[in-house]
């Protein structure tokens, strides 16, 4: 797929195109002018000379052509200039009028033609009349382009509040009781791929993004789930709509879910559930809001009540990317740009982990969290003190919301940070109090965009890869000491992204051989993503080719990889497990400092 | 900017979307042909370039057939949206209206090749043809894909890519000599 289009939008906004196109040459006809009547043309081509009857004709004729061209300009020529709508349609006009000029309007003429057909360069090829008519295409043209470009935005997402899930049966009991073949403390290594669900909202808090959608999840979703098993994959991250089932305090739609989870059962799927994917419910606002982690952990407590037989479950996915983007980068949800913002942020989603823990126990004792989190790791360029000082903060930072879940003291200037950015003293005294469930596992999630070089403009600029998910999660490990799994990858280039799998894999074999508890595996996604190359903070369509299988679910060469790889390991990777934080002593490579 | 063809290429591993082109557009063909051939609209253009209405049609089956293998070439990956692949092939099949013979034979007979309703046929009958190119390659596609058993390995494909890239980059960086300890 090139990219993921609207169709009502763009039939819309070429009709509307044409509309303008025609009442404009009207216009002008009016007022006398030779100018190019393409309604005319087209309509005597069935009504004849016969006004009543060429006019509608032609009309109809022209504005389903209108449509086609706006169809085509929404694949092709959308969003590939970084200019405004109204401008990337004016020059995409271009091209129309200029086949219209030299081919479309001298072979129409040509289909009228009687005995006596033009002859010459100039006169076959539309230029012989002078220059009035092809100026007044061109004219035309840049009036359809520019009421295309306008009107053809936002072609994915929704007005936040518009549920955008398939028609499904009215909601039945739940799938099934009784809890997960595999209870007790038995673990076996997992394979795992994930639904891309990510569902943040943007512009204020008006459009909602909902990968889920915009993949084609609610309309493939059978079709998905039998996929990952196709691939021989049994553990399955997935984030339930939140949005959309957690309609108002104690108000859920579960209708979705529940026919979602009975097929997860009969395919035998594992789902690892996701309580909170970047966005919450519209009636709860942002991550600024103090309800948030109370009202996620009700919905946790009802989900783990109604599906008794799921046992794993990520509380809330990377909590340091959500806040960050949330409110310091001012990408989604409150748009915030503040540390203070940020810090709320962090406290109200660490918060939410801990609560939704708690909720998740109490009907599911022996439930399984798997607490993901972007590894980040930001390198100072050069022997600066400022640009020293930054990384140092950014490499501490990276570490505040797992360092609160974990029950962990933060560094002593990082905790004074978290003060003066407004953190209650009662508040970070809360988290230390907790008691964290033994069943814990560290997932560590690793993209070539992870590690952050600082510049020299203390700017921190992505530089690929440049230590490794081996040496990024050793620092996580080592500071939280708990089983770990590898719980994102994927790659942007999909003709690399076999290799980078199993350079991934490798980076997992060689960690476990020096020790280190890894009892998961996860591509992510099954299928290729929408707009993560601008952080879907803008609503534009692109394809991120990153999934085993692209968005016709067609199967791409990582797949295959995948597939061959767990052919190959699935069995013969022992699992111990070791719940509660790990007392053993991996050899692990050195860090930069621990001779201190 | 953005490059679309990112999104639409790497058919790997199991996809062959020139073959699947050239299979579909030689079925889309047919009913193209057949309009044409039914409706007289081949003798025009037949005359024009001295050659029967029956010669023209098989000829132009064949130059379809060259197009849809090209359709396949260009789009790739991306020519087997179930969503998008009619307009794709409709806007293929209109670009070898625009820019295909019809238009080189004008110009280089300087001369309309047909008028009329001749001229109307054959702008639906590329328009048909494109259309049913693009709604039918991805069902061509489903038949001759290579199995999962059967595909290459990927990493292995990676490998061997990485490695002429590897050797390529050498060569540049260290002229001959490199080729030489190669040997």
């Amino acid at each position: 797929m090139i990219r993921v289009i609207s169709y009502w939008k763009a039939i819309l906004a070429g009709m509307a195109g044409a509309a303008a196109w025609e009442l404009l040459a009207r216009l002008l006809l009016l007022a006398g002018l030779p100018v190019y009547d393409i309604v005319r043309l087209l309509g005597s081509q069935i009504g004849g000379a016969n006004p009543w009857l060429w006019w509608p004709a032609g009309m109809a004729m022209h504005a389903a052509v209108g449509a086609l061209w706006a169809i085509f300009y929404a694949y092709f020529f959308w969003s590939v200039l970084a200019r405004p709508p109204w401008l990337q349609g004016l020059a995409f006009s271009v091209g129309p009028a200029l086949l219209s000029i030299f081919i479309v309007r001298p072979q129409l003429e040509l289909m009228q033609a009687g005995n006596a057909p033009p002859t010459g360069y100039a006169a076959l090829f539309g230029v012989a009349s002078g220059w009035a008519i092809p100026a007044s295409i061109l004219l035309f043209h840049a009036v359809y382009g520019l009421v295309l470009g306008a009107l053809y935005t936002k072609p994915v997402g929704a007005p936040a509040g518009k549920s955008r899930l398939p028609e499904t049966r009215k909601a039945t009991a739940p799938a099934s009781s009784g809890k997960d073949e595999q209870g007790g403390d038995g673990l076996e290594f997992m394979f795992a791929t994930g639904i891309e669900c990510s569902y943040p909202t943007l512009d204020g808090g008006r459009w909602r993004v909902d990968e889920m959608a915009m993949c084609g999840h609610y309309r493939h979703w059978r079709r998905d789930l039998e996929l990952v098993r196709a691939l021989g994959i049994k553990y399955l991250r997935y984030g339930p709509p939140l949005h959309e089932i957690y309609r108002g305090p104690d108000l859920y739609d579960w209708s979705f879910m529940d026919e979602v989870a009975a097929e997860m059962r009969r395919l035998g799927i594992r789902p690892i559930i996701d309580f909170c994917h970047f966005g919450v419910p519209n009636w709860l606002e942002n991550f600024q809001n103090p309800k948030v982690p109370e009202a996620l952990a009700a919905y946790a407590g009802a989900f783990a009540e109604r599906y008794p037989w799921v046992r794993f479950y990520t509380p809330v996915n990377e909590m340091y990317v959500c806040a960050r983007l949330s409110a310091l980068d001012g990408l989604w949800n409150e748009q915030c740009r503040d540390e203070k913002s940020f810090v709320k942020a962090v406290c109200n989603l660490a918060r939410a982990a801990v609560l939704i823990m708690q909720a998740v126990r109490r009907h599911r004792p022996d439930a399984i969290f798997i607490n993901n989190e972007s590894s980040e790791y930001y390198q100072p360029c050069c022997p600066d003190d400022e640009i020293r000082r930054m990384a140092d903060f950014e490499n501490q930072r990276r570490f505040i919301p797992l360092d609160l879940l974990y029950a962990r003291g933060v560094r002593d200037d990082v905790r004074d940070y978290l003060f003066d950015q407004g953190m209650p003293r009662e508040d970070y005294a809360w988290f230390l109090a907790q008691e964290v469930p033994e069943r814990t596992i560290l997932g560590v999630d690793y993209y070539d965009w992870n590690e952050k070089v600082i510049d020299t403009d203390r700017v921190a600029r992505s530089v690929g890869e440049l230590f490794g998910w081996y040496v990024i999660t050793t620092q996580y490990f080592r500071r939280y000491r708990r089983m770990v799994m590898h719980t994102e990858t994927n790659y942007r280039d999909p003709r690399g992204g076999a290799l980078w799998l199993w350079r991934q894999w490798h980076n997992v074999e060689r960690i476990r051989e020096a020790g280190v508890p890894v009892v998961g595996f996860t591509w992510y996604s099954l299928t290729d993503q929408i707009d993560w190359d601008n952080a879907i903070g803008r609503p534009i369509g692109n394809v991120s080719p990153v999934g085993l299988f692209d968005l016709n679910r067609d199967l791409r060469s990582v797949g295959l990889a995948y597939k061959q790889l767990i052919d190959m390991y699935d069995g013969k990777v022992p699992v111990e497990p070791d719940w509660g934080p790990f007392d053993g002593k991996p050899t692990l490579l050195p860090e930069p400092g621990d001779d201190k | 900017m953005n490059p679309w063809p990112l999104h639409g290429r790497d058919p790997e591993p199991l996809q062959r979307p020139r073959l699947a082109g050239a299979l579909a557009a030689a079925a889309a063909a047919l009913p193209a042909a057949a309009l044409v051939w039914w409706t007289g609209a081949a003798a025009p253009p037949a005359a024009a370039i001295h050659l029967s209405a029956l010669s023209l049609v098989l000829l132009s089956i064949a130059g379809l057939i060259i197009a849809g293998g090209l359709y396949g070439a260009v789009f790739l990956r991306a020519a087997n949206d179930r969503r998008g692949g009619w307009l794709f092939g409709l806007g293929w099949g209109f670009l070898s209206w625009a820019v295909g013979p019809i238009t080189l034979c004008q110009w280089f007979l300087v001369r309309p090749v047909a008028t009329g309703h001749a001229a109307a046929i054959l702008l639906a009958a590329h328009l048909l043809w494109g259309l049913l190119l693009g709604i039918l390659f991805p069902f061509v596609q489903s038949r001759i894909e290579l199995s999962i058993e059967k595909a290459p390995s990927p990493r292995q494909q990676g490998l061997d890519r990485r490695e002429k890239g590897g050797k390529a980059r050498d060569h540049d960086m260290r002229g001959p000599q490199r080729v030489e300890q190669d040997r």
